[in-house]
């Protein structure tokens, strides 16, 4: 048995299965806050827990699907390119609050952390919460976090940011799209981008482009915050 | 054929980004360099958005599907997070509010100074 689980098309197959489960049932259903990522994830660990199969033989298939995160990254050049227009027309805007916005992020998580309690572990696997899931990998990855915990926050963070963003904006009496949108694409990243696009238009461009650009900018605030930590 | 086309030229970007990756004296995620380069080869015209549209499409429409793998892993260290879970989603919601509201209001003020000027 464990020779067939070992396969690799085994767990090509289960997350083929579930994904495709839980895409067509929101595709069908008026459930549009399901979140099909967070229900695989939670169906193929009870799947593999419950039928007692080891987590390295789901991992032989898993890592084929992993692998295309960075050609998917790559990927996000396009729609950056797609907008480029816009992009252009509210430039300070988006790059300012894009640069302020994930320094804010990764200092946030660092200091409520430290508040917290956790260990520097931890504090690491949450500081990509806010980046959109590749380029969010590779961020955890520089650090030595726990690559899980940090795609399982990162979903969190999505799915609560959108849902708490038109609260946050009627508190600070936000009225502005842009500002709303690249609040919304800078912190709650593809989830947030989709509450953006339902608010209207511009909003959702502003917030599309600024997931790529909060990424790209991320990362280089990581790198430089692992150099100061961890000098080699 | 069209996705095979499209297919080689995303992954020659992403290997030529790795293999940059892999002389650079600090450690930087090598799909960036090569998001990087598609950019500045679609700005400087040496490729059409045809030559990548169809694949990009795609990946971007179930781009959420290739994190499932990568979210299951949490179990192998599920024993190493239990106890710590309830800091964890405190840390999660409070700071998502904070950033939220900081970048808000960034770019809120710069619009409206844009605006008066």
């Amino acid at each position: 048995m464990i020779e067939l689980l070992s396969n690799p098309i085994f767990g090509l197959f289960l997350t083929l299965i579930c994904g495709s489960f839980f895409w067509w049932l929101k595709s069908v259903s008026k459930f549009t806050w399901i979140s099909p990522l967070l229900f695989s994830i939670g169906l193929i660990i009870i799947l593999l827990q419950g039928l007692n199969i080891p987590y390295e033989a789901y991992k032989q298939g898993a890592d084929i699907i992993q692998n295309f995160l960075g050609p998917i990254t790559v990927i996000l050049a396009v729609p950056l390119y797609e907008h480029r227009a816009d992009l252009f027309r509210h430039k300070t805007a988006i790059l300012v609050g894009t640069t302020v916005g994930s320094l804010s992020a990764l200092l946030v998580v660092f200091f409520l952390g430290h508040l917290f309690g956790l260990s520097e572990l931890f504090i690491h696997s949450l500081m990509p919460k806010s980046v959109t899931t590749p380029i969010g990998i590779s961020a955890s990855e520089i650090l030595n976090g726990i690559i899980g915990l940090s795609v399982v926050s990162i979903i969190i963070t999505g799915l609560f940011g959108a849902f708490i963003a038109p609260t946050v904006f009627k508190v600070l009496k936000i009225k502005n799209p842009i500002a709303q949108g690249v609040a919304l694409g800078t912190t709650a990243h593809v989830i947030g981008t989709g509450k953006a696009y339902e608010i209207d238009r511009v909003c959702g461009a502003m917030s599309g482009l600024s997931i790529g650009l909060a990424g790209v900018i991320s990362i280089f605030w990581i790198v430089l915050y692992r150099i100061i930590m961890f000098p080699i | 054929m069209i996705i095979f086309k499209q297919l080689n030229i995303i992954f020659a970007f992403y290997l030529t980004g790795e293999g940059i990756a892999l002389i650079l004296p600090f450690s930087f995620p090598g799909g960036l360099i090569g998001l990087f380069f598609l950019y500045c080869a679609l700005s400087l015209k040496w490729l059409h958005l045809e030559d990548v549209k169809l694949l990009s499409d795609f990946f971007i429409k179930y781009m959420a599907f290739f994190f499932i793998p990568a979210g299951v892993s949490i179990i192998s260290s599920y024993s190493l997070i239990e106890s710590a879970i309830i800091p964890i989603i405190g840390v999660l919601i409070l700071s998502t509010i904070i950033i939220m509201a900081i970048t808000a209001l960034t770019v809120d003020y710069l619009v409206k100074r844009a605006e008066h000027d």
